[in-house]
């Protein structure tokens, strides 16, 4: 009634009146208990006045009877809440809080309640609080002393961290302050099992940190503990004291941690030097780092000693020599508690380059094995990489600019010498050195690229020669003249002359290399303009030769041209140079290929091969997706005229002996229909709001192609393109026309004849388009491939064909060139279709059985690893049956598909312990070896399974695994040992 | 043979580091279904040189404990013979090193072997002694009852997180 105002308070408060002043403690808690939640749903109706009465009646209150109290702190709860509360009133509560309660012997709830009064007063009466000083902070300090339950605790450090940042003041309490919270340091707490608070062991300690780490104030107090728990065996300790120390950094001065740094840095050493855990000394280096950083920063007065400098000193003193023997352990270490230190200042970095780096040039001549001279380089490249950090520095500041002579020798030095590991580091380290603006002079320069070209071509070994070239990809934009100016035109030299005295197979890896630095050094717009014309030229050439290896150069050259691609899509300008340049030259001679073909028919014939199409696919994909809308609508009206109506102006060399026609009739333009690869290449990558001039002809087109043409190359191509045009087609009437005429086509030659196969490839390719759209009429296809799953014949290509509309594909249909995919089309597919398989599967006959089991594996295998997870149990059956099938592809395909849910559900799957163990064991006698490894991979994975399920199976898994460890094939003995020495683990000590 | 506490100090503290080798490449031959490999020198030192070193967060590889010369294999015959050096000539450490090398080619390799573990000669004060406790089958057994010392083995032997 109070809350729709038929009441008011008063009224209520008088209606209660017997109970609010009985005698029985129990009966005035009920009508005390009654009032409270009637405010609480209406505090906000409350006027000023009644506010003034309540709260007095409920300050007197306080000194009840113990049962009454915790109705009393809602009651001031509810009120805490009004804003109407007159000034002065939540002070007045809050002293009587503090004087009547004693807060640590209420139950968790109503601690919960004093803290949120506290906390609605923070909020809201800021500076009324303010006004009771010290005696606030005071009071709050024994009202959470002692707290012990985690939801408590983090409303109550939220109340001491704004005590702090809002300024309250602290008085003399400081250490009393400190002393309450830090007692709960490191927090040790681990959440109960079907905790429903959800709180975790780290929202309290980041809680925690935030207060300890929010006010210099607490530095005399906080820094010995932290040193103190840092020198503890407790690894978790260890953690949080190096990562509270580095949050205090953020705020800290000089003068803080004046008094602590030797202590700081011996416990920081000490851990580093001796920890096995990567955990911990990676947060050491950050504490170091952060440390020297907050040194670098602080002002000083102009008294006050510069301690960054003695503190660097002894980090220098016991570091440094250690770096003198690369051989030992020490090393390392040493080097990266140099670096943390140096990577946080220019100034700290200036002064540590100026002490290690003359040091470690010097130890690089003094040791002369090519492992020790790694080590030394290694560490070297660390520094300057920390220069790289600080970018161009002012030139009498640098002490690299002064070592530039040595430093260039040692790495030049590192770049000829035998051992492949130290010019790698050479190779990293030229880099970051070429990287440096104005370091390397230009004479260097050409020295640098001589030798990058030497790895490049003649190293012997493919690691550093892969490395040279990405070496040369990243400084060539930095010193175009120079890569274009010298390695272009070496590259090309050497990729043209025909020298007779190297074997053939020496020739043909040399070229190899020539094509892969081609492509690697075009990172910047005027090298392309340099490298595309050799690759073309080069291209042309080995069409004219009559040599065996052809189809594999001109794969080759495919290959660089995809490379140099990719790197110029992101620049307008480049991309359609390479564009306007490489399509219609390679269209151009495709088309040239395919007309001689009639006239003589061995000369240029290898273009056409499957593969050498294929690989000009990327090629011509990757020239287009990144096309800006007008300049590829340019492009589209040349390639589909040429494809439609034999237009071939646009081409380069466009003399030829007859028309172009590849959807025309007849025997003799087999060849030039192939090229419908190259078709596909271009429309299939268009962005989605280019129009096609005349789609719906081309469409029709393609269409009668992938249904009559008797090369299953042709038919499969046609097939993608139609898919990849419909599957961007706008919806609408002209699309459903399109689609119809599809399976007008499709349905008679699914039934039999000749061209079943072609049908079913169609059916799949537009299955796939319609699919990644969500398009209505993809689940009626869905199902007709369903159905085809129990044909004897062509129930196999359907199973594997699940693959393929699960897959990503290479060419079409993937978000790359711009196909319409929705993300969830793959789980959407799962829910829609796999109760179909599961039902079809047991209605089928034991001669198709597999295929459903096949097209089963090949969904749940693309599937999204959590999604499987939460889908499993009502496929566990399924997939337990299926590992008695006798395919090995669908063997292969549900180990596979089992070894991650063991690994990340086994709850579920310790259930079916028995069966797993056994099928897996008897799998690891499979006559295949990829079976074998897999289900020795599951066996592996089975240790995860919690441990008392597995024990009554221990020892007969361990001597079923004593024979695959003589399996007569390498791969398979390695999974065996790995399993079997899991499981000898399993329950024993020292796990 | 029976380790320090974890709070003893490390006998060597700076010792000499070597290079892990690479993973074994894989090659066409080991991938064919049909061809047999037989089993040799380099994996059984592939068996070994993971594991850790009691004392310090290393391998034996790195420490140089185990190389692949020193590692002996006739699959024919099945014998191995593997000779491990300790980093220093009093290593308190050996006889479990021993162990543990010994106790993993008991895990990873097929019944037929006949496993000789052994100190390098000459390279350890108590060579003889440990070597003889290595090769008693019986005391080994016993070895690995003491729950202690079996806790320190599978320690060596976890794979390293």
């Amino acid at each position: 009634g109070v809350k729709d105002g038929r009441w008011t308070v008063l009224q209520l408060v008088e209606a209660l009146g017997f109970s609010l002043e009985n005698t029985d403690a129990r009966t005035r808690g009920r009508g005390i208990q009654l009032l409270s939640q009637v405010l609480l749903q209406c505090y906000f109706l409350l006027q000023e006045k009644e506010v003034l009465h309540l709260v007095l009646f409920y300050e007197s209150r306080l000194q009840d009877h113990h049962l009454v109290i915790p109705s009393v702190l809602q009651g001031l709860r509810a009120l805490s809440m009004c804003e109407v509360l007159s000034p002065g009133l939540a002070v007045s509560v809050l002293k009587a809080i503090f004087q009547e309660v004693h807060v640590q012997s209420l139950l968790q709830l109503d601690r919960h309640t004093v803290y949120s009064i506290i906390t609605n007063f923070m909020s809201t009466r800021e500076e009324e609080l303010k006004g009771l000083g010290a005696d606030f902070t005071f009071g709050f300090i024994q009202v959470m002393d002692g707290e012990k339950d985690p939801r408590n605790l983090l409303v109550a450090f939220q109340i001491v961290r704004d005590l702090i940042t809002k300024n309250y003041a602290l008085g003399p309490f400081v250490e009393e302050l400190f002393e309450v919270t830090s007692c709960y340091f490191p927090v040790d707490f681990t959440p109960p099992p079907n905790d429903p608070h959800g709180i975790q062991r780290e929202d309290l300690i980041l809680s925690l940190r935030a207060v300890l780490a929010s006010t210099p104030q607490f530095a005399e107090f906080l820094l010995p503990l932290l040193i103190e728990k840092l020198d503890s065996e407790l690894q978790s300790a260890k953690l949080d004291s190096l990562q509270t120390l580095t949050a205090c950094c953020a705020i800290y001065g000089q003068k803080e941690l004046q008094e602590f740094l030797p202590s700081l840095w011996s416990s920081l050493r000490r851990e580093v030097f001796q920890t096995a855990s990567e955990k911990i000394e990676t947060e050491c280096l950050a504490a170091l780092h952060a440390l020297s950083a907050c040194l670098s920063r602080s002002v000083l007065s102009s008294d006050a000693e510069d301690l960054l400098d003695s503190f660097l000193g002894s980090i220098l003193q016991d570091c440094r020599h250690h770096l003198c023997e690369p051989d030992m352990k020490l090393v390392w270490p040493s080097a990266k508690l140099l670096q943390a230190a140096a990577g946080a200042s220019l100034r700290t970095y200036h002064c540590i380059s100026r002490s290690v780096l003359p040091l470690l040039l010097e130890q690089y001549t003094k040791h002369p094995q090519s492992s020790q001279r790694r080590t030394i380089l290694e560490m070297l490249l660390g520094f300057l990489k920390l220069q790289e950090k600080w970018g161009h520095v002012e030139e009498d500041e640098s002490t690299l600019l002064s070592l530039q002579a040595p430093v260039c020798s040692v790495v030049f030095s590192a770049l000829t010498d035998s051992s492949v590991q130290l010019q790698l580091v050479g190779i990293k380290a030229l880099t970051v050195l070429g990287s440096l603006q104005g370091f390397l002079s230009s004479s260097d320069l050409e020295l640098v690229v001589d030798h990058l070209i030497r790895l490049t071509l003649h190293e012997e070994d493919s690691q550093s020669s892969e490395a040279a070239m990405a070496a040369a990809g990243s400084l060539a934009p930095i010193y175009p003249k120079v890569f274009s100016g010298h390695m272009v035109p070496r590259l090309a030299e050497e990729l043209q002359s025909e020298r007779e005295e190297e074997s053939s197979q020496d020739r043909c890896s040399l070229k190899q290399r020539c094509l892969q630095a081609l492509a690697a050094v075009s990172t910047h717009t005027s090298i392309v303009r340099e490298t595309v014309p050799v690759l073309l030229q080069h291209l042309q050439k080995v069409q004219k030769g009559s040599e065996a290896r052809n189809i594999q150069d001109m794969v080759s050259v495919c290959q660089s041209l995809h490379h140099v691609a990719l790197q110029c899509q992101q620049d307008a300008e480049g991309c359609w140079y390479f564009h306007q340049t490489v399509v219609p030259c390679l269209l151009a001679m495709a088309v040239q290929a395919a007309m001689q073909e009639s006239t003589h028919l061995l000369l240029g014939k290898t273009l056409l091969e499957e593969e050498v199409l294929t690989a000009m696919i990327p090629v011509i994909s990757a020239a287009t997706t990144h096309l800006s809308p007008e300049l590829a609508a340019q492009s589209v009206s040349h390639v589909v005229s040429l494809f439609l109506d034999g237009e071939v102006s646009f081409l380069p060399q466009n003399n030829f002996p007859c028309s172009f026609q590849p959807f025309g009739d007849g025997e003799c333009l087999d060849a030039q229909r192939r090229l419908v690869a190259l078709l596909m290449a271009f429309v299939c990558s268009l962005p989605r709001n280019v129009a096609i001039p005349q789609q719906e002809w081309l469409l029709r087109e393609l269409l009668a192609l992938s249904c009559s043409c008797n090369c299953p190359f042709t038919a499969t191509t046609a097939a993608k393109c139609f898919a990849g045009l419909v599957n961007k087609h706008p919806a609408g009437q002209q699309l459903d026309e399109i689609l119809q005429l599809a399976v007008n086509r499709m349905e008679p030659s699914l039934v039999d004849g000749p061209r079943r196969m072609q049908a079913l490839t169609l059916l799949l390719w537009v299955t796939k388009a319609l699919v990644l759209r969500y398009h209505p009429l993809s689940s009626c296809l869905t199902d007709k491939l369903l159905g085809l799953l129990g044909d004897t014949e062509l129930g196999p290509a359907v199973a594997d064909g699940f693959s393929l509309l699960m897959a990503e594909s290479p060419d079409v249909l993937h978000k790359g060139c711009h196909a319409d995919v929705r993300i969830m089309f793959r789980q959407r597919f799962f829910t829609d279709n796999v109760p179909k398989l599961v039902q079809g599967f047991h209605g089928a006959g034991p001669d198709v059985k597999a295929n459903y089991l096949k097209g089963l594996s090949h969904v749940l295998n693309h599937l999204p690893k959590p999604v499987l997870v939460t889908e499993l149990p009502t496929l566990l059956p399924l997939l337990l049956e299926a590992l008695s099938c006798s395919d090995r592809v669908v063997q292969l395909s549900t180990l596979s598909c089992l070894q991650p849910l063991l690994l990340e559900a086994p709850q579920i799957m310790s259930l079916h312990v028995d069966t797993l163990v056994t099928k897996f064991l008897s799998l690891t006698s499979s006559p295949t070896m990829a079976v074998r490894i897999a289900a020795l991979r599951c066996a592996h994975a089975l240790t995860c399974l919690p441990t008392p399920v597995l024990l009554p199976y221990k020892a007969r898994v361990i001597r079923a695994l004593a024979k695959p460890l003589d399996d007569k094939k390498r791969l398979v003995r390695k999974e065996a040992v790995a399993a079997r020495g899991e499981w000898f683990l399993l329950g024993s000590p020292g796990r | 043979m029976v380790g320090p506490g974890p709070a003893a100090p490390l006998e060597n503290a700076n010792p000499l580091i070597y290079r892990r080798s690479g993973e074994r490449p894989v090659t066409a031959r080991e991938e064919d279904d049909e061809l047999p490999d037989a089993i040799d020198d380099r994996e059984i030192f592939d068996l070994i040189r993971s594991i850790d070193d009691p004392e310090h967060p290393l391998t034996l590889e790195e420490l140089n404990v185990v190389e692949q010369v020193r590692v002996k294999v006739n699959d024919a015959e099945s014998t191995v013979s593997v000779e491990f050096t300790p980093t220093i000539p009093h290593c308190s450490m050996a006889t479990l090193i021993g162990l543990s090398i010994k106790v993993k080619l008991l895990r990873s390799l097929p019944d037929r072997f006949k496993l000789d573990v052994h100190i390098t000669p000459g390279t350890h004060a108590s060579e003889h002694a440990v070597n003889k406790q290595l090769a008693d089958k019986e005391r080994v057994a016993a070895a690995l009852e003491n729950s202690h010392l079996l806790e320190v083995v599978n320690q060596c032997l976890s794979a390293r997180s």
